[in-house]
């Protein structure tokens, strides 16, 4: 049985080994002092010895390879093993040369991937399938990518409480492994610099980011398919496991830049043209002039109801002006809705009181300290509030363990340029508006600028996605697998109003879409929390006054 | 004290020869009427009544193990038992001369020992006495079910508590002797001067060797015997107790009066087979056992060869021994012939005994001939034996049917097992007269001079003009002050009286304490040790040096079998505060450089203490001489000279203790922990300081200190905090009991786990040459080495040994 002879470390400090050349085919006979082969390291050009005595058999590289230190190299054995499987002239050690030669060369081109293209060559091919319409197929997660995920116990856990999709990554840990500090900088969008072992030293270790399709799109194919009619009083129930896109969202430059050039349009317009939007969206809005995001708030007042969301679109696409896109999706579509099965439903709440309370914080006394209290900071302390209430929206937990949290850790959802990221806060139903606010501006800022840093002690039991600033008005924001719910934000919308005496008035609403899995929260607490909902937010400024979580009516 | 131990040539060389005493052989002759007038008549009938009892016992279980019954009373079998049929001349002729002062430590074979030595003690001690002793004894639980026992007379009662305390014990109940925990092969009562039955061959002889010494040094009264079987004389732990109870010093160093070596009768009951290995005639060769005797001192151990079928003849024998020992003349052996009928044990068949031999002995049953010596005197008629039988098997009747009551008397639960593991007490002095001292502790140079020595290795530059405290300063401070405060306390080792044992650690001791506390003994390491346990099983306090732990090998049987384990086999009635200070060599070589720390911590029963620095070489050392719990004290010779440099202020002054099981925060890191034992502390902090300045990282480092017993607490939170650990100690890799705590921390903390849990040894093959310890024990390098090549890759880290996982799998499959 002949030997395999493997790349010796022979002082080669990174193990980096580039073959130039081989000294001796298969046949020669060999002594340990034998050079076999010149090999390039980091250092200079090295000449192989053999180490061992015998009759070449197989060359397991050819010229140009990387082998690394450790890695088979040869084959030495005795001449009569000449001819056999292992006879280099015989297909089946061909077919195995190659295999290691298309290993070897693999491993070495997806090290050369750098961070500045948003390519993640984990697959040979990206592909492009888009523009083709759902179908139901089933897709566990793992199976996004080809390659197993390694990621250690910890990373792991954390990852699941930032909501880091891991699917495709390669750590910078040994053998590949994702660790704590892989996850962190996903978290934080930026690129992990510590280089693995066998790497050259010299090049940065690529992060493989996971794209994520903006979820505008696929709300787009589900709404032009599954929903009628955007932003009911009446909601949207849907029964059973929401369609499936048959795509994984990764790896589509095509689609992502064209949907990013949407955004950035959607931006622009915002930004050039707020007036119009106002109009379109209300009747009774004034012009006004949305301020910088770092200046005092100093708006006449006017019946702004788009206002604030106009801000934050703004915020956000300055911010995206600001800083490149780097990355950071912790949620798929795939992820999410594949494990776990979806129920949706919709409502509307009158948003008058909302809309008040907002104006009147904004123009406030600046000692009070609440000029910055958005809607999305209203409404995710309404939901803090009220769904606290509800035994099945505090599970979570995920997988066969579901474990009821005493207090409510709320997510929201921040948008980000090419994905989401959603930031925690915990405790979220025991803290005054004033207080909750703070700590929601304050990690929404880090999130937008990429330093969020979190590691919560209790994991988020349900979020709040704002996508209202778009215009949306449904929306179904990926559930994650280990929270109770989450709670899709729609635009504020003028709607016909009957009133008591036959008199139709338009009253502005905002819309709210409920996704919560079945199987752990039934659809009645689901529907009976919404309509909780919607009375805290009818009355918003009663309610958070009295301290007293409303019954739902 | 000055003797002349010079060694004169001119004597040494002069010519001559050596002659032994003569060894008598079976040399008693009757006389009755002497033996009445010694005995008196009820005195002689009580012989015969024990040896029945002996018998009829011994018949008992051989019915119920070879046919589940007796007297028609079921019971199951109480596992391997070996009786002592045809030995009960020994048995009940040894304790006729023998108070309950008097301790016999016996063997497997043992029921015969015990039941004859506890008869014979109630009788020598007033009724009141033995009332206290039944009603002390398990706070009066074996004894309620004595007086359940029918009963007439306060001897009845006394006879059904010995009777229902042994067999209960043979049954594993929690009321007889032992609480279940020795059955039958072990039970034992020291009460009545019954000590340890060891199944482990010769095992008696270094316990007896500790137990005379305990009474030599403490003025106790009585002798100690070592009731042995003819095979226990292939034993190294035999020679090396009659070598240890031998010794000159003790007649010429040591004061006392009457001084003298320690009373250790060796009572070798002679039957002629161990086993079935026959050792006249073919495992042995020394034809009379006797003669062994002749080999280890000029009076031959005062040995004889004793007709052991005779009850008398042995009294005679012991009590001539026993006025040899109590002059300090001894040691003393006694080869006494003697047959067993039964195989040696329950699983046995004696195929190896041919059937003639067999009868040949039976004819010379040694209850029929003793009742024929009574008959025909004229002190019993034959109606009154066949009177003594019945009673004895209607007595025993009774016994066995509340004894096989599972219900009414049960067993012990698991948990008591491990409750009696550790005794887990405290003696601050294990005696009440004032300690032996040869100057008073404030006079003696070494000890006042502790406290001008510089706390810290950093306090002023290191001059010569002032010295630092280090850790060979740390562990003689705490022994001078236990010995000073125990008056029991005494410590022996090789060469520690003059030059202070290994790296002259305790150099000075001898001049604050008389020999018969400090003494160098002979090269002997199971006597060593198993003396330590004999002697704090008596009650005191003892220290043993183990020149390196290399040697443990030697007293192996004494450290696995009986340090480890008597604690729990007593069922807590016996303490074992004894401390074995074993040093890890360094330069040795193979033979002398080992690290066996882990080997040690494997054995259940063993607290393993092992600290590195002098705060806690005295601090634990305090802590483990103030127990009541055998420890390992492990101490590095590469650490001997080693100063402070992590106590805040430094070794503090006085008394102090460490906690035990508590593991010591060396440094505060975030980014990885490292958990060392012994001086690889150093070796981590060094890494540490790497880590910090080339790599930007900071090390938690984890002072283990403890390996038994350890609180995981404080590593538990460290790796909480940083996900990763790495374990080092200089114990060979493979088994290494760092090992342990990997698992255990990777089950209790898997979530946290940024790595896989990492450990390092020494490499698993001999020690290089004697001064290379490089390649073989882990190094700072070894550990950035694994850190890097298992945990996070270390930027710009060039590797300078083989960590990654073709080399575990290289190493294992080469057993390398």
């Amino acid at each position: 049985m002949a030997n395999v002879v493997v790349m010796p470390q022979l002082g080669n400090p990174t193990g980096h080994s580039l073959v130039t050349s081989w000294k001796v085919q298969p046949g020669d006979q060999v002594t340990p002092t034998t050079i076999v082969a010149e090999v390039e390291t980091d250092k200079s050009s090295i000449q192989v010895p053999s180490g061992v005595e015998g009759t070449v058999v197989t060359l397991l590289a050819q010229e140009g390879d990387e082998v690394p230190v450790g890695a088979p190299f040869f084959l030495v054995g005795t001449p009569d093993e000449l001819g056999g499987v292992l006879d280099p002239t015989n297909q089946a050690s061909l077919d195995l040369s190659q295999e290691i030669h298309d290993s070897a060369t693999e491993d070495h081109n997806s090290l050369d991937v750098s961070q500045s293209t948003d390519e993640t060559p984990a697959e040979p091919e990206p592909s492009p399938q888009v523009e083709s319409p759902p179908v139901q197929v089933q897709q566990p997660p793992h199976t996004v990518s080809s390659q197993p995920v390694i990621v250690s116990p910890r990373a792991r856990r954390i990852a699941d409480q930032l909501g880091v999709d891991l699917s495709g990554v390669k750590g910078s840990g040994p053998d590949g492994r994702i660790i704590v500090a892989d996850v962190e900088a996903l978290a934080q969008h930026l690129p992990q610099q510590v280089e693995p072992p066998l790497v050259e030293q010299n090049q940065p270790t690529p992060v493989i980011v996971n794209q994520r399709e903006p979820e505008v799109t696929q709300s787009d194919q589900e709404l032009s398919s599954d929903i009628e009619e955007p932003s009911q009083d009446l909601g949207n129930e849907e029964e059973g496991v929401e369609e499936e896109p048959q795509n994984p969202p990764a790896r589509q430059p095509e689609q992502e830049s064209a949907e990013q050039v949407a955004q950035e349009q959607v931006a622009e317009e915002i930004v050039d043209e707020p007036q119009e939007l106002t109009q379109e969206v209300t009747q009774d809005t004034q012009e006004e002039t949305p301020p910088e995001p770092s200046e005092e708030p100093t708006e006449e007042p006017s019946e702004e109801s788009i206002e604030q969301q106009v801000e934050e679109t703004i915020m956000a696409s300055q911010e995206e002006q600001r800083s490149p896109a780097t990355g950071v999706l912790p949620m798929t579509q795939e992820s999410s809705l594949h494990a776990t099965p979806a129920l949706t439903m919709g409502i509307s709440a009158p948003a008058q009181a909302l809309i008040s309370l907002r104006k009147r914080l904004k123009t406030g006394d600046e000692s009070l300290g609440m000029r910055q209290v958005t809607i999305t900071d209203l409404v995710a302390f309404a939901v803090a509030q009220t769904s606290a209430k509800y035994p099945s929206l505090m599970s979570g937990g995920g997988g066969d363990l579901l474990t009821t949290a005493e207090h409510v850790t709320l997510g929201i959802v921040v948008d980000l340029p090419q994905g989401y990221a959603t930031v925690g806060i915990e405790s979220a139903d025991r803290l005054g508006l004033k207080e909750f606010s703070a700590q929601a501006r304050s990690l929404i800022a880090q999130a937008r600028e990429g330093t969020v840093d979190q590691i919560l002690d209790t994991p988020i039991t349900l979020s709040v996605a704002n996508m209202g600033v778009y215009g949306m008005e449904t929306l179904t924001p990926p559930l994650f697998p280990t929270q109770a719910a989450v709670l899709g934000v729609g635009a504020i919308t003028t709607q016909p109003v009957r009133q008591d005496d036959s008199q139709i008035t338009f009253e502005p609403h905002i819309s709210f879409t409920l996704t919560t899995n079945p199987d752990t929260v039934p659809s009645g607490e689901a529907a009976q929390f919404l309509k909780a909902l919607v009375a805290y937010i009818s009355n918003i400024d009663l309610a958070i006054l009295t301290g007293a979580t409303a019954t739902g009516g | 004290m000055a003797i002349d131990h010079r060694v004169d040539p001119a004597q040494k060389r002069e010519p001559g020869s050596v002659r032994s005493p003569e060894i008598p052989v079976n040399a008693y002759r009757l006389d009755l009427i002497a033996e009445v007038s010694r005995y008196t008549n009820d005195g002689l009938i009580n012989v015969l009544h024990d040896m029945i009892i002996i018998r009829e016992f011994e018949s008992m279980l051989q019915s119920i193990t070879t046919t589940g019954a007796w007297q028609g009373i079921t019971a199951k079998s109480p596992g391997l038992v070996h009786l002592s049929m045809g030995q009960e001349a020994v048995s009940v002729g040894q304790a006729l001369e023998l108070k309950p002062e008097d301790l016999i430590f016996g063997t497997h074979r043992c029921h015969g020992d015990l039941l004859a030595k506890a008869f014979s003690a109630v009788r020598k001690i007033s009724e009141a006495e033995v009332r206290k002793v039944m009603e002390s004894f398990l706070d009066g639980e074996t004894l309620k079910y004595a007086e359940h026992l029918p009963h007439a007379t306060e001897a009845e009662v006394q006879a059904n508590f010995i009777l229902f305390g042994a067999l209960g014990e043979v049954f594993s109940r929690r009321s007889g002797f032992n609480r279940g925990m020795a059955g039958a092969t072990h039970v034992f009562f020291p009460p009545f001067g019954s000590m340890p039955n060891n199944g482990i061959v010769g095992g008696s002889a270094p316990l007896a060797t500790g137990a005379a010494l305990y009474k030599r040094i403490n003025s106790s009264p009585g002798i100690v015997v070592a009731s042995l079987g003819d095979g226990a004389l292939g034993t190294g732990a035999v020679w090396e107790s009659m070598i240890f109870s031998a010794m000159s010093q003790y007649r010429e160093l040591w004061g006392g009066e009457p001084g003298g070596n320690p009373p250790l009768l060796f009572h070798v009951v002679n039957n002629f087979y161990a086993r079935a290995g026959r050792t006249a005639s073919e495992t042995m060769a020394f034809d009379v056992l006797a003669r062994a005797g002749a080999g280890i001192n000029p009076q031959a151990m005062h040995s004889e060869r004793v007709d052991g079928f005779n009850p008398l003849a042995v009294a005679n024998a012991v009590r001539r021994k026993k006025d040899i020992l109590l002059a300090g003349h001894g040691p003393a052996l006694l080869d006494t012939i003697t047959y067993r009928y039964a195989p040696h044990n329950s699983s046995d068949t004696s195929t190896y005994r041919s059937p003639e031999e067999v009868e040949a002995w039976e004819q010379l049953d040694p209850i029929a001939s003793f009742a024929a010596t009574l008959i025909n005197g004229g002190l019993i008629t034959s109606g009154q034996v066949e009177e003594i039988y019945t009673r004895i098997v209607d007595k025993l009747t009774q016994v066995l049917r509340m004894v096989a009551d599972e219900k009414m008397c049960p067993q012990v639960d698991a948990h008591f097992v491990e409750s009696v593991t550790f005794s887990q007490s405290r003696g601050d002095a294990l005696g009440s007269t004032p300690p032996e001292l040869l100057i008073p502790a404030q006079t003696h140079p070494r000890i006042q001079g502790l406290a001008h020595k510089a706390r810290m290795g950093t306090d002023q530059a290191a001059t010569n003009t002032t010295p630092t405290y280090r850790i060979s300063d740390g562990i003689f401070e705490a022994m001078a002050h236990r010995f000073v405060y125990d008056p029991s306390m005494v410590a022996w080792g090789q060469d520690i009286r003059e030059t202070g044992g290994q790296h002259q650690v305790c150099d000075g001791l001898g001049e604050l304490l008389p020999p018969n506390r400090l003494f160098n003994t002979p090269v002997s390491s199971a006597a060593m040790v198993g003396a330590g346990a004999g002697y704090a099983m008596c009650g005191g306090r003892a220290v043993v040096e183990v020149m390196a732990s290399d040697f443990l090998g030697q007293a192996g049987d004494e450290i696995i079998n009986q340090v480890a384990k008597w604690q729990a086999i007593s069922a807590g009635l016996l303490r074992m505060p004894l401390v074995i200070r074993v040093c890890v060599a360094d330069q040795g070589g193979p033979q002398f450089a080992q690290d066996f720390s882990s080997l040690i911590s494997h054995i259940p029963g063993l607290k393993v203490y092992y600290p590195a620095t002098p705060t806690d070489a005295k601090g634990m050392l305090n802590r483990a001489l103030v127990g009541t719990d055998p420890v390992i004290f492990f101490e590095s010779q590469k650490l001997y000279d080693m100063a402070e440099y992590f106590a805040p202020g430094g070794v503090p002054q006085g008394y102090y203790e460490v906690d035990e099981g508590d593991p010591a925060l060396r440094c505060a890191g975030d980014d990885v922990t490292i958990a060392t034992l012994g001086p690889s502390l150093y070796t981590a902090m060094g890494a540490a300081e790497t880590l910090r300045t080339t790599y930007q990282m900071t090390a938690e480092v984890i002072d283990l200190r403890f390996a038994v017993p350890l609180n995981y607490e404080k590593i538990l939170a460290s790796v909480k905090k940083t996900g990763r650990l790495v374990l080092v100690s200089d114990a060979p890799e493979r088994g290494s009991f760092l090992h342990s705590i990997a698992t255990h921390i990777t089950t209790l903390a898997f979530d946290d786990l940024d790595a896989p849990v990492v450990v390092l040894g020494a490499r698993n093959h001999v020690h290089g040459s004697p001064i290379a310890g490089e390649s073989f024990t882990p190094q700072a390098s070894t550990i950035l080495d694994a850190i890097h090549s298992t945990i996070v890759p270390l930027k710009g880290h060039v590797l300078s040994t083989e960590q990654g996982s073709w080399e575990v799998m290289r190493r294992s499959a080469l057993g390398v």
